[in-house]
């Protein structure tokens, strides 16, 4: 008998082994856990006379209900995290050495989701019986949701911005269908989708490639081991600034100011994401009066955020040719060749401007008209030429030397 | 070749350069001279493309500075601007750095370590190449600019100021023979200013001096002792350049005002 549990637990950590985490955060997690619910339980008994049983097992299990949420939500990342090779430039590094391929097993684990996730989110699930607040459709989105924006940074990374832009998307409609039903596990079950058909570019470009990206994450990530390899040698003034195109693979490393702008295509699913995105939190506020005061201040914030950040971008390194005392004494009021940067973000005010006269109150108009006005701006400022390469390139104006020299000795 | 028609740059009020008109042929060693403040450094910052002249136009080769993407990229390949004060990255070593400004210029790899190894020993760097840059002397952050430029191997190089900065006397005669050699023999086009005429004495072909943000004066060093009846270039620029200095030291050392 014993000897068949030991089989049988044997077979079944085997199986499981690819997907867990090690076994000390499981046994650290668990410890955790078993403390809060003793506490619980030591409490009740104390407690046993003239206590609101509801009342009490609110207090107990909403904070354990919150404590197996943030369970999911971290298994979530794990699950890509610790098994896609764009995150372990090493591992990246290693398997291009081997004879791995696209479309076989992952050494370390897979980053879809498999059998095993079933069983880990079917057990979150049966421990949520008791709860008041914790539905199926929670379990799932707490796990799916994190598992699917993970594998978001390396479908950027290997070029499919689309899917990036539309997995957002649906992440948006998952969170506005979710609260109330279990209808937003379709729109999750449709951006996993949508990820699994760019798994196998991301993961070519991250083994074949080791990207730049990855290697830089890495080091956000603190990654030692990954610092001297991924630190970009950034070459100060006036190198960048002036230099020749370089190659593609060196565009990073040379901290060149000559960005490729962003493509329209781009522009309009970031704009529309955003715009998605606002309404969605705005829907998120109780009442028609919060929800209207939500969406005012989200459209301002962010339209104020885009405009500032077109000027920023294509004004700080690219600055005016002449000082505005210059304009003034030399009636220079107006440099066509320069002041044409400044018209997206000029442009970018109108949707603000007239979202603000949108008349406030019943009808609701704030709140359907604060997507229009976000997605008009942030088009605007992204997507209106010039593009900062062409900018950078035949704008008419004063290329500065760049705002930190941190890193530099300027001899 | 370089060409500037009309060009008129102001930062603000002032104007820096004023109507400036100028050829410079392909395989001319230029130097550049003025009192301080007068617009040399500008007027290469105006050819370099760091600054676009408010009226006139900048050509390279045929190629009109800014004019487009393409032009403007053709023109990035050909020239190499070293300003007088450079921006070098302190955690790079020497050799890190000129092979990053090398592949930036899309040069051949192996030809590319071969340049740098070879610029290392005529600055006397081979040992200091692995060493990260903010551990060199003024000198030798100098010299690792200077090879930086050279590295690139630009047809038209535009140097500010190239003997300034420490240079050691060694540093100064290696510069001064490559970049006549260059001129001379591989038809690069060369463009430096320096306050110092001593130097451009034996080099340099052609000596612009900047006064009031125009060019006074276009002449070749024989040119301009002939102007002066001068047996040295220095003298003669003096008399040319700075003809109110010999005054300023009499009164000063006569305690007049």
């Amino acid at each position: 008998m014993s000897a068949t549990f030991n089989s049988l637990r044997r077979s079944l950590h085997a199986w499981l082994q690819p997907v867990l985490p090690p076994t000390w955060i499981i046994v650290l997690y668990a410890i955790a856990m078993l403390v809060w619910e003793a506490a619980a339980h030591g409490l009740t008994r104390a407690f046993d006379q003239g206590v609101d049983w509801r009342e009490f097992n609110e207090l107990v299990h909403r904070p354990r209900d919150m404590y197996l949420a943030i369970g999911l939500v971290l298994y979530g990342f794990y699950r890509v995290r610790a098994k896609h090779p764009w995150y372990m430039p090493e591992y990246a590094a290693w398997l291009a050495l081997t004879s791995w391929r696209v479309g076989m097993r992952l050494p370390l684990g897979p980053v879809k989701i498999v059998p095993q996730d079933a069983l880990v989110l079917l057990l979150a699930w049966l421990w949520t019986l008791d709860s008041s607040i914790f539905t199926p459709g929670h379990v799932v989105t707490l796990f799916t949701a994190p598992f699917v924006i993970a594998h978001l940074p390396p479908l950027g990374a290997a070029g499919a911005t689309g899917r990036v832009y539309v997995v957002f998307m649906g992440l948006a409609l998952a969170a506005w269908l979710t609260p109330t039903s279990l209808s937003g596990v379709p729109a999750l079950v449709a951006c996993y989708a949508v990820v699994m058909t760019g798994l196998s570019q991301s993961l070519r470009s991250a083994v074949a490639g080791n990207n730049c990206a990855a290697t830089q994450f890495a080091v956000l990530l603190g990654q030692k081991e990954d610092r001297a390899r991924a630190r970009p040698l950034k070459l100060g003034y006036p190198y960048p600034q002036l230099a020749p195109e370089p190659p593609a693979a060196l565009r990073d490393a040379s901290g060149t100011s000559q960005v490729d702008g962003i493509s329209m295509r781009d522009a309009a699913l970031l704009s529309a994401t955003l715009a998605l995105w606002a309404f969605v939190i705005a829907s998120f506020a109780p009442t028609p009066p919060d929800r209207e005061i939500t969406s005012l201040w989200m459209t301002i914030v962010l339209l104020m955020v885009a405009i500032a950040g077109r000027v920023a971008v294509y004004v700080v390194p690219f600055q005016p040719p002449i000082s505005f005392l210059g304009r003034i004494v030399n009636g220079h009021w107006l440099i066509p060749g320069y002041d044409r940067v400044l018209l997206p973000a000029i442009y970018a005010g109108l949707p603000l401007t007239l979202f603000l006269l949108v008349p406030r109150g019943e009808s609701g108009g704030v709140v359907w008209a604060a997507p229009v006005a976000i997605f008009v701006g942030w088009f605007i400022t992204l997507g209106m030429r010039p593009t900062l390469r062409n900018w950078a390139l035949t704008g008419n104006h004063r290329i500065s030397t760049g705002a930190s020299r941190a890193d530099f000795i300027e001899i | 070749m370089i060409r500037l028609v009309d060009v008129v740059q102001h930062y603000g009020v002032r104007p820096v350069l004023r109507g400036i008109d100028l050829a410079v042929p392909a395989g001319q060693l230029v130097a550049v001279v003025g009192p301080n403040g007068m617009g040399k450094s500008t007027l290469l910052r105006v050819i370099a493309g760091i600054l676009t002249p408010q009226r006139g136009l900048v050509e390279i080769d045929g190629l009109t500075r800014r004019s487009s993407e393409a032009s403007e990229l053709a023109i990035r390949r050909r020239v190499c601007y070293l300003p007088d004060h450079p921006w070098l990255p302190k955690r790079a070593t020497g050799r890190e750095f000129l092979a990053a400004v090398g592949r930036l210029y899309e040069l051949d790899s192996e030809r590319l370590l071969d340049h740098i190894e070879r610029l290392l020993i005529l600055f006397d760097l081979v040992e200091q190449g692995d060493w990260v840059i903010s551990s060199y002397s003024n000198g030798q952050q100098k010299k690792i600019a200077i090879a930086s430029a050279l590295v690139t191997e630009a047809p038209v190089l535009l140097l500010d100021e190239p003997f300034a900065g420490g240079l050691d006397p060694s540093g100064i005669l290696a510069l001064k023979r490559v970049l006549q050699r260059l001129a001379s023999r591989d038809d690069k086009t060369v463009m430096l200013t320096t306050p110092v005429p001593e130097l451009m004495e034996e080099i340099a072909e052609r000596i612009l001096v900047i006064g009031e943000g125009q060019i006074q004066l276009d002449d070749t060093p024989q040119g301009l002792r002939e102007r002066t009846g001068t047996g040295q270039l220095a003298t003669a620029l003096e008399q040319l350049v700075y003809p109110q200095t010999m005054d300023h030291i009499e009164q000063y050392l006569n305690g007049q005002s």
